[in-house]
């Protein structure tokens, strides 16, 4: 057993000498993989912070009460009216300097302020109705809330919800379907360079099965190459989309909290990053079987 | 594979195609015995490459049968080859070194394939290397030796494993007369030792320094003479 585990240690280490004594090509290889996994895990982590919103049960969709000039006692007797819905879970009263203020930060449009005249908008009511109704629960509330005194227009923000629920669950499908194209495109890749690196060594493929060495002996040093290629590639995914991540951070926070209420923005967890690496690294092995096995299968004795 | 007195190897109607409408070997029957000197002659063409082709079982007979030490190698299993050709030592013309590795590492090679234990490689190397008078160019790469020497260093790794078969393709096809005596007295010494040693040449002047020697001839593939040649 010892033995064994010292005789693949040194092909591991042969194989790692052997890479290293052609930079360029490895680099070729690896950058290939590392690309090609890159997009999927990119993708994957924009895909996955807006499924994280909706994970989280949020944002319900909500309704904006847009109230006619009022003063403050006059929203707090329409909050209450609203408060007495039983579907009703939360109100957020937003009055129209705070609601100015949040757009000119969150828009950037700071320096706007001093051009501004008097705030064009209006006071608003936003209400968050209680978790699983459907949009005819949503419609008749609307048109309870219109009915109050003081509500001038109610805005149903369910639409755009639903719309980006569904972009998400097709971005997902998206996502996972790159997975598969983009893990074959990985195989091809191994496969290729690999079956470059037979090439090469044909010569020593054919001495070393002629003085006796068996399939599995020839085939050792290829396994730990598509190994080291599909983990090398994998590791240079996760620092693309990571890279990509710290520059993509900050917009897409302000993003996410201007429509979803959420400014956490996540990377893919550690469970996600190791499944890529180790399924790249299986990929990999598998791939170089394959290509040896077919390249024995050519020399073999007819 | 015993090195005991006896047929060691046994072609029966062996017969091998190409493709061709003519057999590179055409119903070839010879028995050669353990211990035995066999010189394998013929033009270019004639087969000679071919019969040992099949006694290292790169290629497989197309009609006929081939035993060797008491097994039909024709229809050796696959996963049985590495261990078959472990007992049987090759020289080739071209003597096939990989040129990225050192002498030693070349002649340590079909020790490193049948997983002897790196010290005693070390050892078997050396003793290799001094059989061919080669002891001090180890850490030498083949592209820094002459021809000769190349083929010395092919012999060694042909023998390193101390196969009770040596096969040599034309060893001295690209030698110069006194190297490819010192490479056909190489061949002697091993035969001298025991080992069954089977030479394809073209090159007769060799033939008749080596008696008592068996001597094969072909001849567009067919087998016309099978001579003992006495003291």
């Amino acid at each position: 057993m010892n033995t064994l585990l010292a005789r693949h240690a040194q092909v591991l280490l042969d194989c790692l000498g052997r890479l290293a004594r052609r930079p360029f090509s490895t680099a070729l290889t690896v950058a290939g993989i590392g690309v090609a996994l890159a997009v999927p895990l990119v993708l994957y982590v924009l895909v996955v912070n807006l499924a994280a919103v909706f994970g989280q049960g949020q944002p319900a969709a909500r309704l904006s009460l847009y109230v006619d000039a009022a003063d403050e006692a006059a929203m707090e007797r329409i909050a209450a009216r609203v408060e007495d819905e039983p579907d009703v879970d939360t109100v957020v009263l937003i009055g129209r300097d705070v609601a100015l203020d949040e757009l000119l930060r969150t828009g950037g449009l700071e320096e706007l302020r001093g051009h501004l005249g008097p705030n064009p908008l209006p006071d608003m009511i936003e209400v968050y109705p209680r978790a699983g109704l459907d949009s005819t629960d949503y419609e008749a509330l609307a048109s309870r809330f219109a009915a109050i005194d003081g509500v001038g227009e109610v805005q149903v923000d369910l639409e755009w919800v639903s719309r980006l629920r569904a972009l998400t669950d097709l971005a997902l499908v998206v996502v996972r379907a790159f997975w598969v194209l983009l893990f074959a495109g990985v195989a091809m890749v191994i496969a290729n360079s690999v079956r470059l690196s037979l090439m090469t060594a044909r010569d020593e493929v054919e001495v070393i099965s002629l003085v006796g060495g068996s399939d599995a002996f020839i085939r050792r040093p290829y396994l730990y190459l598509g190994l080291l290629y599909g983990v090398g590639g994998a590791v240079l995914a996760v620092a693309i989309a990571l890279a990509v991540h710290v520059m993509a951070a900050d917009p897409l926070g302000r993003l996410l909290e201007a429509y979803l209420g959420v400014s956490e923005v996540r990377f893919a967890g550690a469970r996600v990053l190791a499944g890529v690496v180790a399924g790249a690294g299986v990929i990999g092995w598998l791939t170089s079987w394959i290509t040896v096995s077919r390249f024995l299968g050519e020399i073999r004795p007819r | 594979m015993s090195r005991a007195r006896g047929p060691l190897i046994h072609f029966s109607q062996v017969s091998k195609n190409y493709g061709s409408p003519r057999d590179a070997l055409n119903h070839v029957t010879f028995r050669i015995d353990a211990g035995e000197m066999v010189f394998v002659t013929g033009h270019s063409g004639a087969g000679k490459s071919t019969l040992l082709k099949l006694l290292l079982v790169m290629e497989r007979p197309t009609r006929g049968q081939i035993v060797i030490g008491g097994v039909n190698v024709g229809k050796l299993a696959r996963r049985r080859l590495p261990s078959y050709r472990r007992g049987i030592g090759s020289v080739f013309q071209d003597n096939r070194l990989l040129a990225d590795r050192t002498v030693a590492d070349n002649v340590a090679l079909p020790l490193v394939v049948a997983g002897v234990a790196r010290r005693e490689i070390g050892r078997r190397v050396r003793a290799a290397l001094d059989k061919v008078g080669l002891l001090g160019l180890e850490h030498q790469l083949p592209g820094a030796l002459s021809g000769g020497e190349q083929q010395r260093v092919g012999i060694a790794r042909a023998v390193v494993n101390r196969p009770s078969i040596l096969l040599a393709d034309e060893p001295t096809g690209n030698l110069d007369e006194a190297m490819s005596r010192e490479v056909m007295d190489l061949f002697r010494q091993f035969h001298q030792h025991g080992v069954t040693v089977v030479v394809a040449t073209h090159d007769l002047g060799h033939i008749e320094r080596f008696r008592p020697c068996r001597q094969l001839i072909l001849d567009g593939g067919r087998l016309a003479g099978n001579r003992m040649r006495m003291p």
